[in-house]
């Protein structure tokens, strides 16, 4: 008997830690729940059907906010490195954090052949979207 | 729905357990079953995904299974007793300890834990998971799409937080987090349950306080990877090996067979992981064939849905990928050797002291615990990763410091419970000694 209440008492105790410390921990938003409110605002924007295709010029395979986008994106993001391989009429979505720079959104060239969509910049990112024209 | 029926099936995997293996051990049995559940949901949902069955259906099928089991069995037995009685009969000092101990294991994993976990877990397992919540994008996983998250991983992990997210309809950080504590939990409480079933409930303390005082499993469980359900799959085969019974050890055999192969669908080391064990367990069991046969029996479900998985489904491994002449090349460039070595051990040095003071402390005890059939796996599968470092077509510097830590990991809570159980083996051998030598000593002086 004296077991069994020491049980409940155990299971108590570890029901108020799990309310008081780890609700609260994974309840505080992060990176990634900061991007994907900058980034749902643009999105609304691609029909339900269509691919994202993930495109950047300067941000390299490895860094936190190519792999943040892959997650909030899955499953429609489509990476592509190549501008080319990009097929015409499709959206592609830009997204750098507060250090990357698009040269190619200055360039006149580049801005021929993509229709602007959206073009919007927080503290944090600067996302992107274009279609392909 | 889904996790009714995960309830029905663990219930239906537990009354299994419980009727075939000779195990006393409530905790035990449930972590067991538990997973077994897991691993059998997961491999359902890849043919769920490959066959485009519709998810309710398959999650009333799942749900009805069990069920269906559970009424055969009642009808047929009447009652159903869950044997309490070890947690009754437990001692109350040493269930105080063991609650006291988990409630600080547990507050220490609540304290760390991170929301959506460290890279690794959204970068990979999470946005897996993801991936395959979706019957008409899931195929995208395993193409050049999404590049550089290793499509070829298997679904263990992902599967099972993708079934969970579909069910309660939303992408919630707090499934990847309870599933980590879960395994976290599991892991710190077999290595206990099987020293207390064993009998030697002191040294079973002593290593949990180490597991929950120490930096050993910590910050690694709270991480959310792949890797610690690695290690709990590792543990489990090597545990159920202890409690091996000496009449009719036929049927744990399965349950081993079964999870040394399942390791191979939580990580691609699993695949490395069930070729050493399979190696070592055939050689020290050569001369049985009926136990061979429950070994390969077990595992023939787990490796069946992997081939399925591997060849259907996963591009080529990224470390896979070079020519022959490219891995000749590297094989005997031995600066790479010299390079590996230097970073393991000043990493062993530095992080993982309880484990080589551990190592050198048993091996001082008793030598021979080097041709124990844990060390020599977990030794093989630390060769195997060794010769992957030499070999790797990254620069070994970015791969060593981003994976070894996560390697060790997988290894640390096998390599510990081998050691003290080695220990606690030892210490009983030399009581019954001493005991032996005393009672000899009394007859002498009476006569």
């Amino acid at each position: 008997m004296k077991n069994l209440v020491l049980l409940l008492l155990f299971f108590a105790a570890i029901g108020g830690m799990f309310a008081f410390y780890f609700v609260p921990k994974i309840n505080q938003y992060n990176d990634i729940d900061f991007l994907e409110a900058s980034l749902s605002k643009v999105i609304r924007l691609v029909p339900e059907s269509d691919d994202v295709y993930f495109f950047s010029e300067s941000l390299p395979d490895a860094t936190a906010t190519y792999y943040k986008t892959m997650l909030i994106m899955a499953p429609r993001i489509v990476i592509e490195k190549k501008w080319n391989a990009i097929p015409k009429g499709q959206y592609i979505l830009m997204v750098q954090d507060h250090n990357g720079k698009n040269a190619m959104l200055q360039s006149a060239e580049f801005l021929n052949q993509t229709q602007l969509l959206s073009d919007k910049r927080n503290d944090f990112y600067h996302i992107t979207l274009l279609k392909k024209k | 729905m889904i996790l009714i029926a995960i309830l029905f099936f663990c219930i239906a995997a537990y009354i299994i357990v419980d009727e075939h293996i000779a195990l006393n051990n409530v905790v035990l049995k449930s972590i067991l079953s538990f997973y077994f559940t897991l691993t059998i949901l997961s491999f359902c949902y890849l043919f769920v995904l490959a066959l485009g069955i519709n998810f309710t259906l398959f999650e009333i099928l799942f749900l009805l299974l069990p069920l269906a089991y559970l009424v055969v069995y009642f009808k047929k037995n009447n009652t159903f007793k869950l044997h309490f009685d070890t947690i009754k009969n437990e001692s109350f000092f040493v269930l105080l300890l063991v609650l006291i101990l988990l409630s600080v294991f547990s507050y220490h994993y609540f304290d760390a834990a991170i929301r959506w976990g460290e890279w690794d877990a959204w970068a990979i397992w999470t946005s897996h998971a993801k991936v395959l919540t979706s019957d008409t994008y899931f195929s995208n996983l395993f193409t050049d799409k999404i590049s550089w998250t290793h499509p070829d991983y298997p679904l263990f992990l992902p599967a099972n937080i993708a079934i969970v997210w579909k069910s309660i309809g939303s992408h919630s950080a707090f499934v990847p987090a309870i599933f980590a504590y879960i395994t976290a939990v599991a892991l710190v409480l077999v290595i206990l349950t099987s020293f207390l079933e064993k009998k030697h409930a002191v040294i079973g303390l002593l290593l949990f306080l180490a597991l929950t005082y120490f930096d050993v499993l910590f910050p690694f469980v709270v991480w959310q990877y792949a890797d610690t359900v690695f290690a709990l799959f590792v543990l489990l085969p090597f545990v159920l090996l202890q409690h091996l019974p000496k009449q009719q050890p036929y049927k744990i055999l399965v349950l081993i067979g079964f999870f040394a192969a399942a390791a191979a669908w939580v990580k691609n080391e699993g695949i490395m992981f069930f070729g050493l064990f399979s190696l070592v367990f055939f050689i020290k069991y050569c001369r049985n064939f009926k136990l061979i046969t429950h070994f390969i029996l077990g595992a023939l479900l787990p490796l069946s849905v992997l081939f399925f998985f591997k060849i259907k489904f996963a591009p080529t491994n990224d470390l896979m990928d070079g020519s022959t002449n490219e891995y000749a090349e590297k094989l005997v460039d031995f600066e790479n050797y010299k390079v590996i070595l230097n970073f393991a051990y000043t990493f062993i040095i530095d992080n993982c002291k309880l484990l080589y003071m551990s190592l050198i402390a048993i091996l001082i005890l008793n030598y021979k615990y080097i041709y124990s059939f844990c060390f020599l796996v977990i030794f093989g599968l630390l060769v195997a990763y060794f010769f992957v470092y030499v070999t790797t077509p990254y620069d070994i510097m970015w791969h060593l410091s981003t994976s070894l830590n996560r390697l060790l990991h997988q290894v640390t809570p096998i390599l510990l419970y081998s050691i003290f159980m080695a220990f606690a083996e030892r210490l009983k051998t030399l009581y019954v000694a001493l005991g032996v030598k005393r009672n000899k000593t009394r007859k002498v002086m009476r006569q």
